[in-house]
């Protein structure tokens, strides 16, 4: 890797939008062929974040179709997380992040002057890598996002409840100890729980990073499952280290790199199964065969 | 023969977990912990016998009683008591809230460059020796609540609330020794609260904020409820300093072994009595009742901070207590 970014770097940066161009163009078609014609729910354009003076990724643009799951990969320190958090902008509490470039969320700025974090937070839900539930009930954990967001009486947060815990395919294992610390749970039913907390709010889009990477393989295609299930209604952007989680998951997979200062690039983004099995980018292509990273 | 053998085993283990310089370190360490203990007891032990007479002549009725006359022998310790318990909880009332609004502030609505100086200067409240907070409390605060508080309250609502009802032109008093106090354990309340409120693991806030909580919201449902248990045991450690404060009380509060229903008349605290009368104490039995009256309040902070443990304890097994 050391002697390469010489070569790469003076066309680097242009070639990265024409590449990614085709890409999009290609992976739409290739959509389309599929016969799961989708619009975009949400999408960056040359979106770069900083903190403080340190580009962590830089011109990223992204498509992510609606009710597809799309998954980000790459090496650590290429900047995913960094990336996925500017999408609901978790940035904005960090005095040390900027943010530069677009988000769009249904063609409209995420970032635009008029536009409430939180209302934005409350639309894009985000799963974090360390199942991170309340020191609270399991009921309380779900119905959390409710209880201050919303004006439901309290029929209708029980109802929602009931309604996520099932989505997070979690209501037959806690259905009879709802009042139980949700600490007490295993850490798979603790991510499912801060999965059911996430839906409970009804978003539209979901976060995911490194969602299941804390937890055994059995908690882990049990959380792949529920993916798949909830890609059915809801946009689902996830983060990886997982080749394999990634080809059974996602619909689109996005491949990042680090630049030579660092700073994370997009290399390639394409269907799935395009980018397992018939990468263009040779650098995809040895992350995937696991010859990098 | 075979507990032998596991007993030597058993030193040959203990041997080998302190070898060298642990040996003598874990001794020294034992040492001190032994002298805790018997610190502890020598003050119960010199109290108990110094209050032997008191004891004998009042019995539990000193607790009840409220006469406190030397002269006559009458001693009771009930207003001391009353004064140290209700002043006690006049300044947690005051610094609780305000304590924990100001660790909040440091924490997480203060500009990054303010927060040192900020920290530091209400940190520095509780380096102020507490002689001084007595003289600021006589020349500056009772001349000012008197003005602003006392008067136009008693003048207002003192008929119909005995609470603040008047005279107040002598000043000092229980609200006002409160206040005082408040301002003093002010600092520890602050300063506990914001290190605990700094130790709130991320994800749990980042947890609220993903779900759409605003900034008030994330503090109120996320680091507070994550913090309760070091916050009260901040107020508590609080407390602990407010019941047993001599000076600053002595100054301010009036001593005056009474019980008024007014918060704006003089009173005593159990450690401004004891301060006050035990240098010019001249029967056995006034100095007897005083270190009796010691023992009380040398309960009175062992119940208080038992409570704090209890509900330290409570509060952390059950998370947010909530
Ligand atoms: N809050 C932060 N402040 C400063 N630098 C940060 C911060 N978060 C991340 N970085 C830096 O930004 C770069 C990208 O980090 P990021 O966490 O986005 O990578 P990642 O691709 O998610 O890695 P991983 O796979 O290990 O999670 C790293 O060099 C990291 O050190
Ligand atoms: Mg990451």
């Amino acid at each position: 890797m050391e002697g390469m970014p010489m070569t790469i770097k003076p066309r680097g940066e242009p070639n990265l939008a024409i590449r990614f161009g085709a890409a999009t163009t290609r992976s739409l078609n290739e959509i389309a062929k599929a016969g799961t014609v989708s619009t975009i729910k949400l999408e960056t354009r040359h979106l770069s974040v900083k903190y403080r003076d340190f580009t962590a990724v830089r011109d990223i643009s992204l498509s992510f179709p609606e009710r597809q799951v799309s998954a980000l990969i790459g090496s650590s320190g290429s900047g995913k997380s960094t990336l996925l958090r500017a999408i609901n902008r978790m940035h904005d509490t960090n005095p040390a992040a900027s943010v530069e470039g677009q988000v769009l969320l249904d063609k409209q700025p995420v970032y635009g002057a008029h536009v409430d974090p939180i209302v934005i937070r409350r639309r894009i839900g985000m799963v974090f890598q360390r199942p991170n539930p309340f020191m609270k009930s399991i009921y309380d954990n779900v119905a959390y996002g409710l209880t201050f967001s919303t004006k439901l009486s309290k029929r209708e947060i029980h109802d929602r409840v009931e309604e996520a815990l099932r989505g997070a395919a979690l209501w037959d294992e806690v259905k009879d100890r709802l009042d139980d610390s949700a600490l007490a749970l295993s850490g798979g039913q603790q991510q499912r729980i801060c999965i059911a907390r996430a839906l409970a709010v009804q978003p539209e889009a979901l976060l995911m990073d490194e969602p299941t990477s804390a937890l055994d393989p059995i908690a882990t295609l049990r959380i792949e499952e529920l993916m798949r299930e909830l890609v059915k209604r809801y946009t689902i952007v996830i983060v990886t280290h997982n080749m394999q989680q990634a080809a059974r998951v996602s619909d689109i997979t996005a491949f990042m790199t680090m630049g030579s200062d660092r700073a994370g690039v997009l290399v390639e983004v394409g269907p799935t199964s395009r980018i397992f099995t018939n990468p263009t980018d040779p650098r995809t292509e040895d992350y995937i065969t696991g010859r990098v990273g | 023969m075979r507990t032998e053998i596991s007993a030597d085993s058993r030193r040959i283990r203990l041997g080998r977990q302190l070898q060298h310089g642990d040996l003598i370190f874990w001794i020294v360490a034992l040492l001190f912990a032994v002298l805790v203990v018997v610190l502890l007891g020598a003050i119960i032990a010199v109290t108990w016998s110094g209050s032997a007479d008191a004891r004998h002549a009042f019995g539990w009725h000193f607790l009840t009683t409220t006469a406190w006359n030397p002269v006559s022998g009458q001693f009771g310790a009930l207003p001391a008591i009353y004064g140290t318990i209700v002043s006690s909880i006049i300044a947690l009332l005051f610094a609780a809230p305000l304590g924990v609004m100001i660790a909040i502030f440091l924490n997480s609505l203060c500009p990054a460059k303010l927060r040192m100086p900020i920290g530091m200067m209400v940190e520095l409240l509780a380096a102020i020796p507490s002689v001084v907070y007595g003289m600021w409390g006589i020349f500056v605060f009772i001349p000012f609540f008197r003005s602003y508080i006392s008067t136009p309250l008693s003048k207002t609502v003192g008929s119909a609330l005995p609470l603040f009802s008047g005279p107040v032109n002598v000043g000092r008093g229980l609200l006002v020794a409160g206040i005082i106090l408040a301002i003093m354990i002010l600092p520890t309340i602050a300063a506990i609260s914001r290190d605990v409120l700094a130790v709130v693991p991320n994800s749990q806030r980042e947890a609220m904020l993903a779900l759409g909580a605003t900034r008030w919201e994330v503090i109120r449902h996320a680091e507070l409820p994550y913090a309760r248990a070091g916050i009260v045991g901040g107020m508590m450690l609080g407390l602990g300093r407010a019941l047993g404060e001599t000076m600053a009380a002595t100054m301010v509060i009036g001593n005056t072994p009474k019980i008024h229903a007014s918060l704006f008349q003089p009173a005593t605290t159990a450690a401004s009595l004891i301060a006050s009368q035990l240098p010019n104490a001249n029967t056995d039995l006034h100095s007897s009742a005083l270190i009796y009256l010691a023992l009380v309040l040398f309960l009175i902070t062992l119940v208080a901070n038992s409570i704090a443990r209890a509900l330290v304890w409570r509060v952390s097994r059950t998370g947010s207590g909530a």
